[in-house]
């Protein structure tokens, strides 16, 4: 008889053979499998990987392409969060008769942020991080820089229900839907950043409010001759928080032709603030607010050519007032297309803000170059005539500035 | 003898010329493929002409007729679809069609469409998410029954 100790000192022979044995059996069984013909052909494998490969497309699509970049950033709620922006730096010189005077005067940060809550419900917002000396204008023929200012605004913040492309609603902070570049709104992709006389100072409402808080019923139709836009909007700007303004925005745009005409029309009432000089903003000739508590009603007009190399913006505005002058302000702004890097403008730009010979008529004449050296990267050059009609004082403003958008 | 050699020397000449020429047309015609813009066959999407189609893909618009949300599937880039896909629907060149996405991204926040790798990938995508569409070669998918072309290009 062996005794269990015997046994113990053959446990690790024992263990061995058995680990052949299994092994071996393992191989049997795999070369068993492996005679079932059932391994993929390669034109399977090529479609498996091209499924694959489609796959991880569909999720850098919805991924905004932020595959194997390191960690992911998600959503807490809703379908899809999206981040972007914008960068401008500007360099200025003012000369007048009695000064010249030069800053780097604007640096602007600015996020947008998109949020898609439900197939129909989205949420943006541009938020400002601005650093600003404001050129000050008050003696045209003694321009100078103000110390910087640093500002956060909250540009527009909306929430959209799309109850279908011609049928939409948004509620909250938004672009006012009148003209041509005051809906472009932003630096990436204004051929000079100041904008019109009519829409300074920067927000305003000279002849009707940059934004607007409030609703905004809009929408696009495709037809047979061309595409219509519409937009039903009411509220409040926020210089005046309790007086309402209406209008709307009616524009068509024929494609194939490269041209869009556009109406606006808006009433409400203004009302009066500080009219005193240092109430001028950055680059503006007009206070922010109304010299009187004032009605209005406006009506405009836009006519938009951007085919091959040319890009034609003009747009007219009326303002018929109550209690002081009606006003007016119009531009025209022809481009050229040197190459799809360099574009050169022109403007002509006239603003009569009715508000006496203080603030008086003036006039711009705006030359410029643009250079996009990538996509995401504007250049720009721009020389400013001004003249107030009322005084005959003149300012030359020359701009340099840069926007890397991302 | 002299004419004769004249006559066989023009002879000669004048085929391989006309050779010359018959492979000429050849190489163009073998040159030529057809796109089409594709979407998926199984679904309700309306009538939709070439200038529905541009709005779409440049997302002016957001949905085709039926009110089935639109999602454009951007070629290859760069690649021969890409260049019909600018030159005949879009009439843009690729620098204004980015300065396009820059101003919808600041106006409404929505993205650019993003360019696919391949017609496989394009194709997979568009029989994937209902209410895509895509630029590809009409002969990938004219005998395909999961695909319907909405019309062609030349």
């Amino acid at each position: 008889m062996r005794t269990l100790g015997q046994y113990r000192s053959c446990a690790p022979l024992m263990v061995a053979v058995y680990l052949l044995l299994t092994a071996g059996a393992a191989g049997f069984a795999r070369a068993d499998a492996e005679s079932v013909d059932d391994r993929p052909t390669v034109e399977q494998l090529a479609a498996r990987i091209a499924a694959l490969e489609a796959e991880r497309e569909l999720a850098a699509l919805a991924f905004d392409d932020g595959m194997d970049k390191g960690p992911t950033v998600g959503v807490f709620d809703g379908i899809e969060l999206d981040l972007g922006g914008f960068v401008t730096q500007t360099l200025t010189v003012a000369h007048g008769k009695k000064n010249t005077a030069v800053s780097p005067n604007q640096t602007l940060l600015e996020l947008l942020i998109r949020a898609t809550v439900t197939e129909r419900v989205s949420v943006f917002a541009a938020l400002g991080w601005l650093r600003e000396a404001d050129l000050d204008l008050k003696n045209p023929e003694r321009p100078e820089f103000r110390p910087q200012a640093n500002r956060t605004p909250q540009i527009i913040a909306w929430t959209n229900y799309r109850h279908s492309d011609a049928i939409q609603l948004r509620l909250g902070r938004f672009v006012t839907p009148h003209g041509i570049i005051n809906i472009e709104h932003f630096p990436p992709t204004l051929l000079e950043i100041n904008q019109p006389q009519f829409l300074r100072p920067f927000p305003g409402a000279t002849l009707f409010p940059n934004f607007m808080s409030g609703a905004e019923i809009h929408g696009r139709l495709h037809t047979k001759i061309g595409t219509l836009s519409h937009s039903i909007f009411g509220g409040i700007y926020s210089g005046a928080p309790e007086e309402w303004i209406v209008g709307g925005r009616l524009a068509s745009s024929a494609t194939d032709l490269g041209l869009t005409f556009g109406l606006n029309a808006s009433t409400g009432a203004r009302d009066a603030g500080a009219n005193d000089m240092t109430a001028l903003a950055n680059f503006a000739t007009v206070p922010v607010a109304s010299t009187r508590a004032n009605d209005f009603s406006l009506v405009g007009a836009d006519v938009l050519f951007d085919k091959g190399r040319f890009l034609f913006k003009n747009e007219v505005f009326y303002s018929f007032e109550s209690k002081q002058s009606d006003r007016l302000g119009f531009y025209t702004q022809p481009a050229f297309r040197i190459t799809d890097k360099w574009i050169a403008f022109y403007r002509f730009d006239y603003l009569d803000p009715g508000q006496g010979k203080e603030f008086g008529t003036s006039t711009e004449h705006v030359a410029g170059v643009n250079f996009l050296p990538h996509h995401l990267v504007r250049i720009r050059g721009s020389v400013f005539f001004k003249e107030d009609i009322d005084t005959n004082k003149k300012t030359t403003i020359g701009q340099l500035s840069l926007t890397v958008s991302f | 003898m002299s004419a004769t050699h004249g006559k066989m020397r023009s002879i000669v000449v004048l085929s391989l010329l006309l050779f010359s020429l018959g492979y000429t047309i050849r190489a163009v015609a073998d040159d030529t493929t057809d796109y089409a813009i594709v979407v998926r066959a199984d679904q309700t999407i309306g009538t939709a002409d070439a200038a529905l189609i541009r709005l779409l893909y440049l997302k002016i618009l957001n949905e085709w007729p039926s009110g089935l949300p639109a999602k454009p599937i951007g070629p290859p880039d760069p690649s021969p679809e890409n260049k019909i896909l600018l030159d005949q629907l879009l009439r843009m060149d690729g620098a204004r069609l980015a300065q396009h996405w820059i101003s919808l991204k600041q106006r409404t926040g929505q993205r650019r469409v993003r360019a696919v790798g391949s017609t496989a990938q394009a194709l997979l995508l568009v029989k994937n998410r209902p209410g895509a569409f895509a630029i590809v070669p009409a002969s990938v998918v004219e005998v395909d029954p999961d695909f319907t072309i909405l019309f062609r290009f030349e």
